[in-house]
C-alpha cells in the first residue's frame, strides 16, 4: 500500500507505534540468541589435549570477582557428568597476566577441581590468543592488581588437528543455563 | 519566512519525494547490513546464526514498515532504530569489541540523508536504551526468559554508559545542526527550482509568441516581396517604352539639329536608365526574398569574364579620378557557376568602390585558392575611400539599409547592391568578407567555388529556402 501523503489516520498511527515497539523489543531478543559459532582455532602447544571438548576461560589466580564464580560454576558442571572426568572434556584457565608462574596458576585452578588445567604465556603469545578469542582485559585502576576482563567461556570442539569455537557463553550465568542443554545435544 | 500556500504544497511534495527516495536507499543499505551481518561480520567468531536471525528479524519489521509507512515519519523512526539494532548485532557478533561501536556514528551520519530529525532521534534513543537499560540489567543481574542481560563483555557500570552517551549526544547535536542547514539548503533549492520553472514557462511562452510573430512577419514579407516583384515587372515595361521612345526621339532631334530638345531628351533617357537600374535592384532583392531567384550555372573562362568586367567598370572608376589597378592570376582557367551573377557581383563591388573613393586607387585582385580540398575563386576589391565603421559593418548586408542614411543622400543608390551581391554569393555556395577602416578604405573579398555541381546546387537552393 504505497503512501502518497505524510498524513496518517489514527489507526495508522497506532499500527506505527506497535511496529516501533516491536522494533525496540528486538533489543530484548538479541541476548536470547545463543552465540553458536564455528571459528577455527589453532591452540598453542602447551594447551595440547586428548579431549574431544575444551571449556576455556580467561582469568588469573588473585581475581576476586568473576574468576572464582566462573570457575565454581565450571566445577559444578564438570562434576555432574562422569564422562567428562573420563577425559572427553577438559577445563582450562588461561592466565591473563603474561609470564606468570604455571605452578601457581595450576594450583589455583586445581583448588576448584583437581582435573582443571592452567596455561600461562609470554606477552606476545597471550596477546595473540586474546585477539583470537576476542578477550578484552584492562587494569581497573592504576597500581591495582585487579583486571576488568571479558567473562566469556568458550566451548571448543576438536576436529582433526584444529579446534572449532562451538559455543560462546557470554558469562557464567549463561553457561549454567545453557551448558546442560548443550550436553544433552551431544557433547 | 511566510510561505505561500502553493509553495508550501510544492515544498511538502518535494520533501515527500525526497523521503521516498531516501527510504529506498535506506532499505538497500539495511539489506546490505543484513548481508554483512550474515557473512563478513559474522566471520570473526563464526556467529552466522546470530547475524542471520537477528538481521532477518530487523529486516522483517523494516519490510512491513516500508510496505505500510514509506514516506512517513513512522518509517523514518523505524529505519533509525533498525540501524542501531544492527549496531547492537555487530557489537554482539564481535563479543562487545569497542571498534564495533563506530558503526553507531556511521549510522547517524547515514541517517542525515533524510534531512529529518525523526530518524536520528529514534536511532539515538534506541542505542541509549540498549546501553543504559542493558547496563542496568547487567549490574543488577536482571534476567529475561532465564537469560542474563549484558551489554559489555568487560566489566559493567554506569560510568561506561555515561561516556558512551556523551559521545552519542555530541554526535546527535552536531548532526541535528547539520540537518537544519541541509533542510534550509533544500528549501532554497526548491525555491530556485520553482523560480526557474516559472521563468522557463515564461521563456517558453515568449518563444511561442516570438515564433508566431516571426511566421507572421515572414508571411507578410513574402507577400510584400511577391507584390514588389510583380510591381517591378509592371514598372519596367512602360519604363522600357519610355527609354526606347526617348532614344528614337533623340535620334530624330539630332537629325533635325534641335539642340534644346536633345538636351531634354538626354535628361529623360538618363533619368529613365537610373530608374531602371533601381527597379532592377529592387526586383532582384524581391526575387531573393520571395525565394524565386535561381542559379543558372554555365562554364566560362574566368580571365575573359574579368577582362570584360574591367572594361565595363573602367569609366566608373575613372569618374572620380581614381586609378584602376588589377592583378589577375594567369592560371584562373574555367569556372562552372552563374556567370551573369558573378559579373553583377564584381560590377557592384567595383561600382561601390568607385563611388566612395575619390582621387585614390581601386585594386582588383583575382587568384585561385584551395579551401577544404576544393578550388575556389578569390576576388578582392579594395579602395582607399571613406571606409566603414565597426557599427556600420554590422548592418552592411541588411536589405534596404545603407551603412549610414546620410550616405544615400550624398552618394545616391538604394543600398541594395551589397545585399544582392552577398545573397548571390551565398546562392552560388560562396561568401563575401569585408574588412574596413574608417577614412582608410575598404576591402571586399569574394570567395566562390570553381565548380558548382547539381547536387551542391540543389543543397544550396534548399539551404537558401530554409534560411
Amino acid at each position: 500500500m504505497p503512501k502518497n501523503s505524510q498524513v496518517l489516520t489514527h489507526k495508522q498511527w497506532f499500527g506505527g507505534v506497535v511496529l516501533i515497539g516491536l522494533s525496540l523489543s528486538v533489543l530484548l531478543v538479541l541476548p536470547l540468541i545463543p552465540l553458536h559459532g564455528d571459528k577455527q582455532l589453532k591452540l598453542p602447544a602447551n594447551m595440547a589435549s586428548r579431549a574431544d571438548f575444551l571449556l576455556v576461560f580467561f582469568g588469573y589466580p588473585h581475581c576476586n570477582s568473576i574468576c572464582p564464580k566462573t570457575l565454581k560454576d565450571l566445577s559444578q558442571a564438570y562434576t555432574q557428568n562422569p564422562r567428562y572426568q573420563q577425559g572427553s572434556l577438559e577445563v582450562w584457565l588461561v592466565n591473563l597476566y603474561a609470564d606468570e608462574d604455571l605452578a601457581n596458576t595450576q594450583s589455583y585452578v586445581e583448588g576448584f577441581h583437581s582435573a582443571f588445567k592452567a596455561a600461562v604465556f609470554d606477552a606476545q603469545s597471550l596477546e595473540q590468543l586474546k585477539a583470537d578469542f576476542g578477550i578484552i582485559a584492562y587494569q581497573t585502576a592504576e597500581n591495582s592488581d585487579q583486571l576488568s576482563h571479558s567473562e566469556q567461556i568458550y566451548l571448543l570442539e576438536k576436529q582433526s588437528h584444529i579446534w572449532l569455537m562451538k559455543t560462546i557463553y557470554r558469562h557464567s550465568t549463561e553457561f549454567k543455563q545453557r551448558f546442560s542443554l548443550e550436553a544433552q545435544a551431544g557433547l | 519566512m511566510k510561505l505561500s500556500s502553493q509553495f508550501s504544497r510544492h515544498l511538502s511534495q518535494a520533501f515527500l519525494e525526497d523521503y521516498l527516495q531516501t527510504d529506498k536507499i535506506m532499505l538497500v543499505l539495511l539489506l546490505l547490513h543484513w548481508l554483512f551481518a550474515s557473512t563478513v561480520l559474522a566471520y570473526s567468531y563464526g556467529l552466522y546464526t546470530l547475524g542471520f536471525v537477528a538481521g532477518g528479524l530487523i529486516m522483517s519489521l523494516v519490510g512491513i514498515a516500508y510496505w505500510f509507512y514509506r514516506g512517513t515519519a513512522i518509517f523514518r523512526i523505524i529505519v533509525g532504530m533498525a540501524f542501531m539494532l544492527f549496531s547492537a548485532v555487530f557489537i554482539q557478533q564481535h563479543l562487545g569489541r569497542i571498534e564495533m561501536h563506530f558503526h553507531i556514528f556511521i549510522a547517524l551520519a547515514i541517517l542525515m540523508r533524510y534531512k529529518d530529525a525523526h530518524a536520528l532521534i529514534a536511532g539515538v534513543v534506541t542505542t541509549t536504551i540498549h546501553h543504559a537499560f542493558f547496563s542496568f540489567c547487567q549490574e543488577n543481574n536482571w534476567q529475561f526468559f532465564n537469560t542474563s542481560i549484558t551489554v559489555y563483555n568487560y566489566g559493567e557500570g554506569f560510568s561506561i554508559t555515561l561516556l558512551h552517551a556523551v559521545f552519542v549526544l555530541l554526535a546527535l547535536t552536531v548532526n541535528l545542526y547539520l540537518i537544519r542547514s541541509l533542510r534550509a539548503q533544500f528549501i532554497t533549492n526548491i525555491e530556485y527550482s520553482e523560480a526557474l520553472a516559472l521563468k522557463n514557462k515564461e521563456v517558453e511562452a515568449s518563444k511561442i509568441a516570438l515564433k508566431e510573430e516571426k511566421e507572421k512577419e515572414a508571411a507578410a514579407n513574402k507577400a510584400k516581396s511577391h507584390f514588389i516583384a510583380n510591381m517591378s515587372h509592371e514598372l519596367r515595361t512602360p519604363l522600357n517604352a519610355i527609354l526606347g521612345y526617348s532614344e528614337i526621339l533623340k535620334e530624330v532631334a539630332e537629325e533635325e539639329d534641335r539642340q534644346a530638345d536633345i538636351q531634354d531628351l538626354n535628361k529623360i533617357h538618363i533619368s529613365g536608365s537610373h530608374l531602371l537600374n533601381l527597379i532592377n535592384d529592387i526586383l532582384d532583392i524581391s526575387k531573393i526574398e520571395a525565394e524565386r531567384m535561381d542559379i543558372s550555372p554555365d562554364t566560362f573562362n574566368v580571365s575573359q569574364l574579368l577582362k570584360e568586367v574591367i572594361i565595363t567598370a573602367e569609366p566608373l572608376v575613372q569618374k572620380n579620378h581614381n586609378q584602376f589597378k588589377f592583378k589577375l592570376d594567369k592560371n584562373l582557367g574555367e569556372m562552372c557557376t552563374d556567370s551573369t551573377k558573378l559579373r553583377q557581383i564584381l560590377l557592384n563591388l567595383l561600382s561601390n568602390a568607385s563611388k566612395f573613393c575619390k582621387q585614390g586607387a581601386i585594386h582588383l585582385e583575382a587568384k585561385l585558392i584551395t579551401e577544404k580540398g576544393d578550388d575556389w575563386l578569390y576576388c578582392q576589391v579594395c579602395d582607399e575611400g571613406i571606409g566603414i565603421s565597426d557599427a556600420q559593418l554590422q548592418k552592411l548586408f541588411h536589405a534596404f539599409i545603407q551603412a549610414d542614411a546620410r550616405i544615400s543622400n550624398k552618394y545616391g543608390g538604394t543600398g541594395l547592391g551589397l545585399v544582392i551581391s552577398e545573397r548571390f554569393s551565398r546562392l552560388m555556395g560562396g561568401r563575401i568578407e569585408v574588412k574596413s577602416e574608417l577614412n582608410q578604405g575598404s576591402c571586399f573579398t569574394l570567395y566562390l567555388p570553381m565548380r558548382l555541381s547539381e547536387t551542391e546546387l540543389a543543397l544550396l537552393r534548399h539551404k537558401m529556402k530554409s534560411s
